[in-house]
């Protein structure tokens, strides 16, 4: 999404080092008001470290951090405008739900009839109506969440800041916060810094994601664009499947370059770097861009997954191995027992893969792929 | 089944039943004969009138609020320690420091009184560094007053308070503490919003455990106290002692023992503490 001319918090190079380890080397983020930034990479690549220096929480050794375009790098946690969502949600166990969502408005000097309605607002906008008098302890899961949310957002702070806060929930529950933290990010009109290492929570609920990797942030970006055209091995590996095959770039034409690799020439898009050919470059092919059936690469079937909704099959090409998805076939499908439909197709059809059994030879083509200059290893 | 498991539970009930009536017999009894002792001779009630005159009451006041006191310091001064040893102290000194604090738990009880007579007294350690930095001219009168035995008491009772509020206060969650400090509380909010909410059973269980031994304390008026106020254990000993007046001595121990059983139970009715415990 296009970033309003203030941003609501801007991290300028960021640093912060624990005994010589540089966990956070040089962060610069923006964060646009009423923006879904999500925050991703694998553990212990400085993404909570950095959360937590915008919260104030912890002090970056350099760096500034600014709110709403002013200089907050040493206004301490309590007074900066930003609030925090804990991993482990860490509702105060010996107050109830409205002591716990009031907490912020009673040291702001809330007081009276003002919080009791600010407290009810926050509350429906989490869907817990009425929900003031009860225990911490005595919620599910996914309430304890809501009232977590609730208790971040009733003060109206120009950031919250989600330190994967849905990690501890399980799949179907993870599925709908996703939906209903979209929901409350979009009526709280708050811009959300959402920190995880669930690349799917990620691409699922932000406008935009920074992908960090040892201290830095790689790069920035609308999912979707990071995901069909990374600019690095590591963004393309990190945000879901992908296979890569290192190569020379045999010709280039517009913005498409056919690159020789150890499977054999690929066609793949070039826009986003300079090449020249002859250049030493990787090439990044999806799971769902590789069709089974017929198409110039053959390769040996190692192994094939059930998915659930498609299958992922394995396949090894002179020991490079890459991975296609193919749409799943349940055994009991009605009308399978004419044989047509459960027999591979030519394009790779919803029977495909079924039958597929490891050992077999396949030929496939690939539809897309992108090419990087990022040839490191 | 049955034959073989009938012999088994009579063996299982005997075995038990020697602990446990050991146990009650050691915590009855001797209550029991103070009772008995202390209406005695002819079931009279003339020792509790006595022990009910003002000398006797005052002294037992005074006993009780040398207790509250004398907790209340430990309190204050265990709290920052076990704080700081929980929540700051870096994890390879927190045993050792841990273990110097409780070194006193360690030691003979009147020997840890002797310490504070050779620091307090008018040549001792304290009054020469005093003089030496040249606070004082003349050595001050420390030992044998109220000072002398308050520093004593709260000397040998912290550490009980230390390691019972250490075990809250390694419980507590450094990040509940964040939360406040992220919602706006000052440092004062922090202690009083999470801090000692948190550690109040640790609090509760601490002062349980050293209130009533301060209050009927004998060794340390006796080594450190002067010839002002008297407590009502060296009460209790005289009569004992000196005056072989068993009865009266009895009722004044059912005094001091009623009191201090009645401010717990006062203690417990309140919500809040019941709650706590429950929590604990």
């Amino acid at each position: 999404m296009s970033t309003p001319a203030a941003a609501a918090l801007e991290a300028v190079d960021l640093s912060k080092a624990y005994g010589g380890v540089r966990a956070v080397d040089g962060v610069s983020l923006e964060i646009g008001a009423s923006e879904f930034l999500g925050l991703v990479g694998p553990s212990g690549c400085g993404k909570t470290t950095t959360l937590r220096m915008l919260a104030g929480l912890e002090r970056p050794d350099e760096g500034r951090v600014l709110i709403g375009g002013e200089d907050a790098t040493d206004t301490p946690a309590r007074s900066r405008d930003t609030n925090i969502v804990f991993q482990d949600l860490v509702l105060f166990p010996h107050m109830t739900v409205a002591e716990n969502v009031a907490y912020g408005l009673a040291r702001d000097g809330v007081d009276g009839a003002a919080r009791r309605t600010r407290v009810e607002d926050a509350l429906e906008l989490v869907s817990l109506p009425g929900f003031g008098d009860r225990d911490p302890s005595a919620l599910s899961g996914g309430q304890q969440q809501r009232v977590a949310l609730a208790r971040a957002l009733v003060n109206d702070p120009a950031v919250l800041l989600l330190d994967e806060p849905l990690s501890s929930l399980d799949r179907a529950l993870r599925e709908e916060m996703r939906t209903e933290l979209k929901r409350i990010q979009r009526e709280s009109e708050t811009a959300f810094l959402y920190v995880t290492h669930d690349q799917e929570s990620a691409m699922s609920m932000s406008d935009r994601i920074g992908v960090m990797c040892e201290g830095r942030i790689v790069d920035v970006g609308p999912p979707d664009r990071l995901y069909t055209r990374p600019r690095t091995r590591f963004v393309a590996e990190f945000l879901g499947d992908a296979a890569t095959f290192r190569g020379e770039v045999r010709s280039l034409e517009g913005n498409r370059a056919t690159v020789e690799t150890a499977i054999g020439p690929i066609d793949a898009a070039a826009e986003a770097t300079e090449l020249s050919v002859g250049q030493r470059v990787t090439v990044v092919v999806r799971p769902e861009a590789v069709s089974l059936g017929s198409g110039p690469f053959s390769g040996t079937v190692r192994e094939t997954a059930y998915k659930g909704f498609y299958r992922q099959v394995t396949i090894d090409t002179d020991g490079e191995r890459l991975s296609a998805r193919t749409g799943a076939e349940s055994e009991n499908d009605g009308g399978v027992g004419e044989g047509e439909q459960a027999r591979p197709t030519a394009d790779g059809g919803p029977g495909a893969a079924a039958a597929l059994t490891p050992g077999e030879s396949v030929r496939y083509r690939i539809d897309r792929a992108v090419v990087l200059d990022d040839v490191d290893e | 089944m049955s034959t073989s498991n009938r012999p088994r539970r009579v063996r299982e009930a005997l075995i038990a039943a020697g602990p446990a009536s050991l146990a009650v017999l050691l915590g009855v009894v001797p209550i029991a004969v103070l009772l008995v002792e202390s209406v005695g001779p002819g079931l009279s009630l003339e020792n509790y009138a006595r022990a009910s005159e003002p000398l006797y009451r005052d002294t037992l006041a005074y006993s009780l609020a040398m207790g509250a006191a004398v907790t209340a310091v430990c309190l204050a001064v265990a709290y920052p320690v076990t704080y700081w040893l929980a929540h700051r102290c870096p994890a390879r000194y927190r045993l050792p420091t841990l273990v110097a604090l409780t070194l006193p738990l360690w030691l003979n009880y009147v020997v840890l009184n002797y310490a504070w007579v050779w620091i307090l007294a008018r040549g001792g350690l304290l009054n020469r560094v005093l003089a030496w930095v040249g606070v004082v001219s003349e050595p001050l009168d420390l030992l044998f007053t109220d000072v002398s035995v308050f520093v004593g008491f709260v000397y040998i009772y912290l550490p009980y308070v230390v390691l019972t509020l250490y075990v809250s206060m390694e419980r507590l969650d450094a990040r509940l503490m964040e939360a406040a400090r992220d919602l706006g509380a000052t440092s004062g909010r922090v202690v009083l919003d999470v801090i000692l909410p948190r550690t109040a059973p640790g609090a509760a269980a601490g002062a349980i455990v050293v209130y009533a031994r301060i209050a009927g304390a004998f060794t340390t008026p006796e080594i450190l106290g002067g010839p002002g106020e008297v407590m009502i254990a060296t009460l209790v000993v005289e009569a004992f002692r000196e005056f072989f007046d068993f009865g009266f001595g009895a009722a004044l121990s059912v005094v001091f023992l009623c009191v201090v059983v009645a401010g717990f139970a006062v203690g417990l009715r309140l919500p809040r503490v019941r709650g706590e415990l429950k929590r604990w």
